[in-house]
């Protein structure tokens, strides 16, 4: 078949991608080159790098941790019930994450419904502190996660795991030799995605464990707070997100994509 | 019926302990993780019970809000009918814009593409898709907020006749318009994919035979693909509008935050709930958290509300397929 | 009396009604056409289908029965299977497939994977060992396959098309070994098979599937 393009689509298509490239192309021309460096050794920069990356790190390591048993519950039983289950683990996705910070704010703030407990019973305040931060990216990256690794469980082949009950294999012992190296690719991408959304996470953090440098303050808070103060620096801590973010997913884009092609 | 299969009867079977701790284990995580879920919602629920008795009906009508003053005198008032349409006004001009673009790229994407642009052009997609929202932000404050200022100054010029493009004053900074712009920049690949799988599966013979009547490949796809796509683009739109609905720090940082009814979209006032939330809290009395914490329940309905209908028209669509 | 199985099998809609009983050191071979309900019978013997009505039971202890719930699961039966789309598991090596059902046994890898090693000597893979399935021959899978279930003597042994892909010179070879391996620990062989030279080289009693 012999390619014939419509002019049309073809230009709207080109457009579209300048039109996604430029944000990224537009802070990369305004960015302040000469000063970057010392901008990016400030403080306030490497502060909330650092929590940044310690938070987004643990974060996904949590959500994968809590995400490997409940996409392998989800993908593995049926049922209306579940499908209800499926429906709710998915809400996250589509809540606006300011509404998840607000509500975990309702819920484990100190006047919270079960914070309140948590505060007179044992004096732990979880709001504001940097375990906040990680509840609240948590929150926003479970459901990436859940949805990547749920579809790779059930597309697994449900006959490997057959032949492996009748060589003996307990279920226990399907799940780790055979279901989870054969859906391991797609954890790999779920950690990424869930990674990438806990890095940029804002609107629920900032509900939930406030803005205060180095102590909650993730790069994507300080790029607020100082987007009206001193935006050459915003500039240079949004780039810096980008480069971590661009950096990580296209290193494992390519793992996971020869995975699927196997 | 008599005969039963491996699923439906009950089956007794002894296991040893390691298995039954690791089936017990595997079951009680997923229940909590989303039992949690339920009950962070009735929490919020929970909490911004007591604004709603107070408010009722109000605080979606009125569009005022005021934390009132620390010596009473001033009593509270709480109303997010400002911010809910503007919400749904910056939502709106974003999926307006989004929707041919994406709707171009996915069919380039599935129908014209060849493979060594078809694959980088998908990896950049999904990149974008996990670009933190704060940079999008960034960007519409320093760049696209001066840009686009210079559009809606044209626009405002030729159409001032019809009433939403008039505007009050002759600034044109920071509007709906603009934050409807930069909605529609982050909610493109998730409406580019939802739209991609829907052209995809459209009935290749179907396809080929319109192709194989002498017809060309855009007359195919205008008369195959595109109608057979219709619903499930629709839920696409949803998806993006359920999206730019609850979108927080991009609206925040390119809209200023009033509490007036605006729909005039380039006049430089508005804001969201969610922007709301995030930028109120802070400094919130309890009382006014309590009245934030409505406001995100309310967010949270309208989100589920657009997203669940948008799921059905999608399944639908998939599964007259 | 050995494995006994009487009753309605089926998947889904299809089910028949069987009757069999396979005797220890027999080789049953099932033959018939394509969607007799060959594989099912397998399937159902091996504990991944289950009774529509009826008994299995082997020895004398019942593995499936319907009226009284009693399932016994696949990993207890211990039934070697040879299955007709292989399932070899593609992430593991051909040494740590056929060492797959000892590790399970609780054998430690390198007693595994000594036995292992042997059966693929025997199958005349030990050369390949390290290599995953991708990365051989058709035929060469299905002796891995069949090496993977011998390995572990089973007391059952179900084949389903064992040779199908073997190349002619190798098939003869496997045909002479098998009878001989399962004769050795007294094992009840249940084979579908469309080649008529397996069945007549192989069989000790023949049923046909209508």
């Amino acid at each position: 078949m012999k390619q014939r393009f419509s002019p049309v689509v073809l230009a709207m298509a080109a457009i579209a991608v300048a039109f996604i490239a430029l944000p990224i192309l537009a802070i990369l021309v305004r960015a302040p080159w000469s000063d970057a460096w010392d901008i990016v050794a400030q403080k306030t920069t490497r502060d909330a790098l650092l929590v940044s990356l310690q938070t987004s790190v643990i974060a996904a390591c949590i959500a994968s941790i809590i995400g490997i048993p409940l996409s392998w519950v989800l993908a593995r039983s049926s049922g209306r019930g579940i499908s209800v289950l499926r429906t709710i683990s998915i809400v996250p996705i589509v809540l606006p994450p300011v509404v998840g910070g607000i509500a975990l704010l309702a819920a484990f703030g100190r006047r919270g419904v079960v914070g309140q407990y948590l505060y007179d019973w044992w004096g732990v305040s979880l709001p504001f502190t940097r375990t906040a931060v990680v509840m609240a990216q948590v929150f926003v990256a479970l459901p990436f996660f859940v949805l990547a690794v749920e579809a790779a469980f059930r597309q697994n082949d449900r006959h490997l795991e057959e032949a492996a009950e009748t060589l003996g294999a307990s279920p226990l012992r399907v799940f780790l030799t055979v279901a989870l190296p054969l859906a391991r690719p797609a954890i790999i991408a779920g950690f990424a995605l869930s990674w990438a959304r806990s890095l940029g996470e804002f609107g629920a953090s900032i509900t939930f464990a406030g803005s205060f440098p180095s102590k909650t303050q993730t790069l994507p808070m300080a790029v607020y707070e100082l987007v009206s103060v001193d935006y050459q620096l915003s500039l240079v801590l949004s780039l810096l997100m980008v480069a971590i973010s661009v950096a990580v997913l296209v290193g494992l884009r390519d793992r996971w994509m020869s995975g699927d092609e196997q | 019926m008599e005969s039963t299969d491996l699923k439906q009867r009950e089956i007794v079977i002894r296991r040893g302990l390691a298995d039954r701790i690791f089936r017990r284990a595997m079951a009680t995580g997923a229940i909590l993780s989303l039992s949690l879920l339920a009950l962070i919602a009735s929490f919020l629920l929970f909490r911004g019970f007591e604004v709603f008795r107070d408010f009722g009906f109000s605080f979606i009508t009125s569009a005022k809000w005021d934390s009132g003053s620390a010596d009473g005198v001033t009593p509270a008032s709480f109303g997010i009918a400002a911010m809910l349409v503007g919400s749904v006004v910056t939502a709106i001009i974003a999926i307006t814009v989004a929707l041919p673009f994406a709707i171009c790229v996915a069919l380039f994407l599935e129908y014209y593409a060849p493979s060594f642009i078809r694959k980088p052009l998908t990896a950049v997609l999904d990149l974008v898709a996990a670009i933190p929202s704060v940079i999008y932000g960034i960007w519409g404050y320093t760049i696209l907020n001066n840009l686009a200022a210079g559009w809606a100054k044209s626009l405002n010029s030729w159409f001032d006749w019809i009433w939403f493009f008039k505007v009050p004053a002759p600034i044109f900074t920071r509007s709906p318009f603009i934050a409807g712009l930069l909605l529609a920049l982050m909610i493109l690949p998730i409406t580019t994919s939802v739209a991609r799988e829907v052209y995809s599966q459209a009935p290749r013979d179907q396809i080929d035979a319109a192709y194989g009547l002498g017809g060309t490949k855009w007359g195919a796809i205008r008369s195959v693909v595109m109608p057979f796509g219709r619903s499930g683009l629709v839920g696409g739109a949803m998806l993006g509008l359920g999206r730019a609905l609850g979108e927080t720090v991009a609206v925040y940082l390119v809209l200023n935050l009033v509490f007036k009814i605006n729909l005039q979209i380039l006049a430089s006032a508005g804001g969201n709930v969610a922007s709301l939330i995030a930028t109120r809290f802070s400094e919130a009395t309890p009382y006014e958290l309590k009245g934030l914490m409505a406001a995100g329940l309310v967010l949270f309905l309208v989100t589920l509300a657009v997203n669940a209908t948008a799921t059905l028209i999608v399944n639908r669509a998939r599964n007259t397929a | 009396m050995s494995l006994v199985l009487q009753g309605q099998v089926g998947r889904g809609e299809f089910s028949r009604e069987v009757d069999v009983t396979v005797q220890h050191g027999e080789i049953l071979a099932i033959v018939g056409a394509n969607g007799s309900g060959k594989s099912t019978v397998l399937q159902t013997i091996a504990g991944i289908a289950a009774l529509k009505s009826g008994r299995l039971s082997f020895d004398n202890v019942v593995w499936d029965e319907p009226i009284t719930k009693i399932f016994t699961p696949a990993q207890d039966r211990h039934c070697g299977v040879v299955f007709q789309d292989l399932r070899l598991f593609p992430h593991l090596s051909l040494i740590a497939n056929v060492a797959y059902g000892l590790r399970a046994t609780g054998l430690s890898k390198q007693e595994a994977h000594a036995r292992a090693a042997e059966e693929l000597t025997l199958v005349g893979l030990d050369e390949l060992a390290d290599r995953k399935p991708g990365q051989v021959s058709g035929g060469e899978r299905q002796r891995v396959a069949l090496a993977r279930a011998l390995v572990l003597r089973p007391p059952v042994l179900l084949l389903d098309e064992p040779f199908a892909s073997v190349d002619v010179s190798s098939r003869q070879g496997l045909r002479d070994l098998l009878p001989s391996l399962v004769q050795g620990y007294q094992g009840s062989v249940v084979l579908v098979s469309h080649d008529p030279e397996d069945v007549q080289a192989l069989a000790t009693n023949i049923l046909a599937f209508g």
